[in-house]
């Protein structure tokens, strides 16, 4: 049993190194060197080092191209006085003094020294009683030996300087001699160009014992292993072993359960996919390109039984497209059979909390009593499409002080003829019975009207402007003309008329195929977003000051961050699903640019 | 004890006094400019600052939005940053005092506009002020005085105007009340908006506190604020506010300030006075800080601002939600704001504000001015 410290070490570890080569990855794009394209051909470069890593290793890492890494290790950037790392920079003078010296035995300066020694790629590994392993390929084994023979020889003399000629002890195994610098709190031996670190004994050993026997016993024998590497892909790929996965999605003591029905909905697939089955997990960055994906790929089935209701029963269908409108920020396809959804929602969500019983009373009022698993979830068919675009207000009417993007979900109705008239009606008295709530409080209510738009007549409720004085400046509330359509099969409910003329010209055009293996996409274009938090900018730095008690100035400056984030993470794209039956999930920034087409999930 | 200027020593414990008191609290540079400047010249800058208030507050005024998470978490920023913070506790103040509650008025921009004119008239003639709340929706609305027809005068309002805002219990006669109703009607409050129907007016005569004539609200106002029992009640009120909500003070202290407080209706002299007396600065002057005033003193003390839209909801949870008062009368303030929950809640409040680290990097702990909070 792992303990909850070894735990912790873990996953600090594994995010810490995983967050430095994606951090690394996103800067050296950002910053457009040459070089970033190199660090993308690195994946060839690599050699594997897995041959030598033990099987019972818990977590790993590989990073290839790791010398760019340190590149960026020792950029002023990252590492200068004001950076977020500076605080832990050494800088005692004994430490500048040997750093001088080490510089002077080598002919090289420090990073030139990193870079040699890391250069053909390190691959980490965390296994059993709070054991690490590290291997490195350095450009030359000439070098490296070299470096050995300085620094054993520095630190023995210092030893012998503080009378504590025990803290470097030099033995053999395996015919491979290893030394330890600090008295057995570190490992390490050479074997020609490649370096093995260790901060146990035992640990070290398993090394050496796996490249005394050819890779026997080693991680790279394991199909799993390989399969994990595959399936994750990418310059830099981190692996979970089925132990640890088992133990990191261990279920909670006290039994709690996600109650959220909405939530449910979205993620409960992928919950219990990543908790059910005891495989290997994988995560992959790989950046081609201005394009920059994490894959993340998990050695589990999609599950069958309550949660089925979010996986395509064929292994041709899946979630289609999203949908093309003007002005779109973002978009959201899914794939979920909301009828199973709500007849298992017993099992999903036991408990019927106060919410829920008053969303099936309303429900129960607006479909006139019909029954909302059946006649109602059932009306409509797994494939659901949500879009979320930028307004643009009518002069005629105004202009709210908090610009809300559109937003609109779109149905395909199993019988249109049936379940328009049946939507319709609920719809009338949804916004009907909101006329009546905002009556009781004495605040304007929205005319119900209908207009005609391309040939097809809809209905939309909307507030009228002929009190407000402030026409610039009006109220959230106009901000809403909401809608809803019917148009052929597809059922749309919008939230202002503009994008529900948009949806009508889109949903005109031919049905599009499904994304084989796809039941969630969600893409959001981040020019557009940034747009949206420019228009917004005075009540969202308002906001933050309220909630994070910042000043004008950092508030400012977070929200221009913030902006500028968005902008470079360009056209963002998330696929989920289970290609070839195995959950995986990809998430891919097409940096600075526009969108690319939508595809199925990419595979490995 | 008597309401003659205070001649004991001026000092670091009662310099710190006044401005826990009078401003919610001070900072090291505060203390120390109020120790080299005496008391007089301290008072006379907590009453009129240097600083140019009308354009923080107007700064200050363009952020309020219409929500009241927002609008609380607008206030508390305000009052922890004003340069003017004897305002904002006296603002504070007539916010308990007339009690009008979103609860009850249900809509954030009266609530707002509410505030406002409390603050515009919080150092100002309680004449106009109350000239300001007699023709106020947010008023009508949470003394249940949106409807005033001639047909049927609203003596329920009427009542409550005499009973919690001017003369109080057992100061009014049953004609006060039917001919207070008279002179509102007409006014109503629809849809969150001002009406003022002028066929609907009772323009006869009437007689409020024994006079009579034609009057209208702003009559009534005008009347009402000059009636002894106002002023005394108003006298009472800012003496729990400023000096003592331990014991009821006597007839004979409250009457000579209630009548030079009649002569002028000026709240400022009236404060000024207070502030300046020798009861003051008095041994048995003790009150609760309510939770506003006691994370705004910190918050003041250390010279910070925290995260406000949290905060406003830690304090509703300690009882008291600014914009929402729990009756007319207001919070009963005193010992009422301490129980065996309260108490708890107050010291997770003040571990949580001295715990964030950003209040840590800008005080000194070994400072006296740490020491205070």
């Amino acid at each position: 049993m792992i303990r909850s410290g070894s735990r912790i070490i873990v996953i600090l570890l594994a995010v810490a190194v995983v967050g430095l080569c994606l951090f690394g990855v996103i800067k050296l794009a950002k910053q457009r060197r040459p070089h970033a394209r190199t660090f993308v051909s690195a994946p060839g470069k690599t050699v594997p080092l897995d041959d030598w890593i033990p099987e019972q290793a818990l977590a790993v890492l590989e990073v290839g191209g790791a010398d760019k890494i340190v590149e960026l290790a020792f950029d002023p950037a990252f590492t200068g006085e004001k950076s977020f790392w500076s605080q832990w920079k050494p800088s005692a003078l004994g430490w500048t003094l040997f750093r001088r010296q080490l510089e002077k035995e080598m002919g090289c300066d420090y990073p030139t020294m990193w870079h040699r020694l890391v250069q053909d790629g390190v691959t980490v590994a965390s296994g059993p009683n709070q054991s690490f392993v590290a291997v490195a390929q350095a450009s030359d084994a000439e070098f490296l030996k070299k470096l050995n023979n300085v620094l054993v020889t520095a630190t023995r003399k210092d030893a012998a300087k503080k009378n504590a000629t025990n803290r470097v002890v030099e033995a053999t195994y395996r015919d491979v001699t290893y030394w330890t610098l600090s008295a057995g709190a570190a490992y390490h031996a050479i074997i020609s160009n490649r370096v093995v670190l260790a901060n146990q004994l035992p640990a070290l050993k398993a090394v050496l014992d796996c490249q005394a026997d050819a890779g026997a016993g080693s991680l790279a024998k394991r199909a799993d292993y390989q399969a994990a590497k595959h399936a994750a892909g990418g310059v830099a790929t981190l692996r979970v072993s089925p132990e640890l996965r088992q133990f990191l999605a261990k279920p909670k003591a006290d039994g709690a359960q996600e109650q959220n029905p909405l939530a449910v909905l979205l993620l409960a697939g992928y919950t219990e996919a990543l908790k059910a089955d005891t495989g290997w997990l994988a995560l992959g960055a790989d950046l081609q390109g201005q394009a920059l994906s994490l894959r993340v790929a998990a050695d589990c089935a999609k599950p069958k039984g309550a949660t089925a209701f979010s996986w395509p029963a064929k292994s041709d269908d899946g979630a289609w497209p999203n949908l093309d409108v003007p002005r779109k920020i973002a978009a959201l396809s899914l794939y979920r059979n909301l009828h199973d959804f709500y007849a298992t929602k017993d099992t999903l969500f036991p408990e019927r909390t106060s919410q829920l019983i008053f969303f099936e009373n309303m429900m129960g009022i607006f479909f006139t009593g019909r029954d909302l698993t059946e006649e109602v979830m059932g009306a409509v068919d797994p494939h659901i499409r949500v879009v979320v675009a930028e307004q643009q207000y009518d002069p005629a009417i105004g202009t709210p002080v908090v610009k809300m993007p559109a937003f609109a979900v779109v149905f395909r109705m199993k019988n249109p003829k049936r379940f328009a008239r049946i939507s319709e009606e609920a719809w009338q008295k949804a916004f009907g019975l909101v006329n009546f709530t905002r009556g009781q409080q004495a605040a304007a209510g929205m005319i119900l009207d209908r207009k005609d738009h391309a040939g097809l007549r809809y209905t939309f409720a909307s507030f009228s402007p002929d009190d407000e004085p402030d026409r610039p400046k009006l109220d959230v509330r106009f901000n809403y003309s909401a809608s809803v359509a019917h148009v052929g099969e597809y059922l749309i409910f919008s939230s202002t008329t503009q994008l529900t003329e948009d949806l009508i010209a889109a949903l005109r055009k031919p049905a599009p195929a499904p994304l084989d293996g796809v039941n969630a996409l969600l893409e959001i274009d981040g020019a557009r977003l940034a747009e949206i938090l420019d228009l917004n900018r005075e009540p969202i730095i308002r906001g933050n000051m309220l909630k994070k008690g910042q000043e004008r100035a950092a508030a400012e400056t977070e929200h221009n961050n913030l902006i500028a984030i968005a902008r470079f993470l360009g056209h963002a794209t998330l696929n989920l699903g289970a290609p070839d039956g195995k959950v995986a999930g990809e998430l891919t920034f097409n940096l600075h640019g526009p969108a690319r087409k939508q595809t199925a999930m990419l595979k490995p | 004890m008597t309401w003659t200027p205070h001649q004991q020593p001026w000092d670091r414990t009662r310099a710190a006094h006044l401005f826990r008191r009078a401003a919610f609290g001070a900072n090291q540079s505060e203390l120390e400019r109020a120790l080299s400047d005496g008391p007089a010249k301290t008072i006379d800058r907590l009453l009129k600052p240097a600083a140019d208030v009308a354009a923080f507050n107007r700064e200050q005024d363009a952020c309020e939005t219409l929500t009241l998470p927002e609008l609380r978490g607008w206030w508390l920023r305000r009052m922890m940053a004003t340069p003017h913070p004897l305002l904002e506790q006296v603002t504070l103040f007539w916010h308990g005092y007339f009690g009008v509650g979103f609860n009850r008025v249900n809509h954030a921009d009266l609530m707002r506009a509410h505030v406002r004119t409390l603050r515009a008239h919080a150092l100002g003639k309680f004449d106009a002020l109350l000239g300001a709340i007699v023709r106020d929706p947010a008023v009508f609305l949470a003394a249940g005085g949106a409807n005033n027809p001639k047909a049927l005068p609203n003596e329920y309002f009427a009542r409550q105007l005499l009973l919690h805002y001017t003369v109080g219990d057992g100061q009014f006669a049953p004609r006060d009340v039917t001919d207070t109703a008279r002179a509102f009607t007409g006014f109503h409050v629809r849809g969150g908006k001002w009406r003022d129907v002028p066929s609907d007016h009772d323009a006869g005569p009437k007689t409020i506190f024994g006079q009579t004539g034609p009057w209208t609200p702003l009559d009534f106002a005008r009347l009402a604020a000059k009636q002894p029992a106002t002023t005394r009640r108003i006298v009472r009120a800012l003496y729990r506010q400023f000096i003592s909500e331990e014991q009821g003070p006597s007839d004979d202290l409250i009457e000579p300030l209630a009548r030079s407080f009649a002569a002028d209706l000026d709240i400022g002299k009236l404060v000024a006075t207070m502030l300046h007396s020798q009861i003051f600065f008095s041994s048995p002057a003790q009150r609760v800080k309510s939770p506003v005033e006691l994370a705004v003193g910190i918050c003041r003390t250390l010279g910070v601002t925290v995260p406000t839209l949290p905060l406003g909801a830690e304090l509703a949870e300690l009882g008291q939600d600014l914009y929402q008062p729990p009756t007319l009368k207001g919070w009963p303030g005193g010992r009422a704001w301490i129980n065996h929950a309260t108490i708890i809640g107050r010291t997770r409040l003040v571990t949580r504000l001295l715990g964030n680290k950003k209040l840590f990097d800008a005080a000194d702990p070994a400072s006296p001015e740490f020491q205070l909070a």
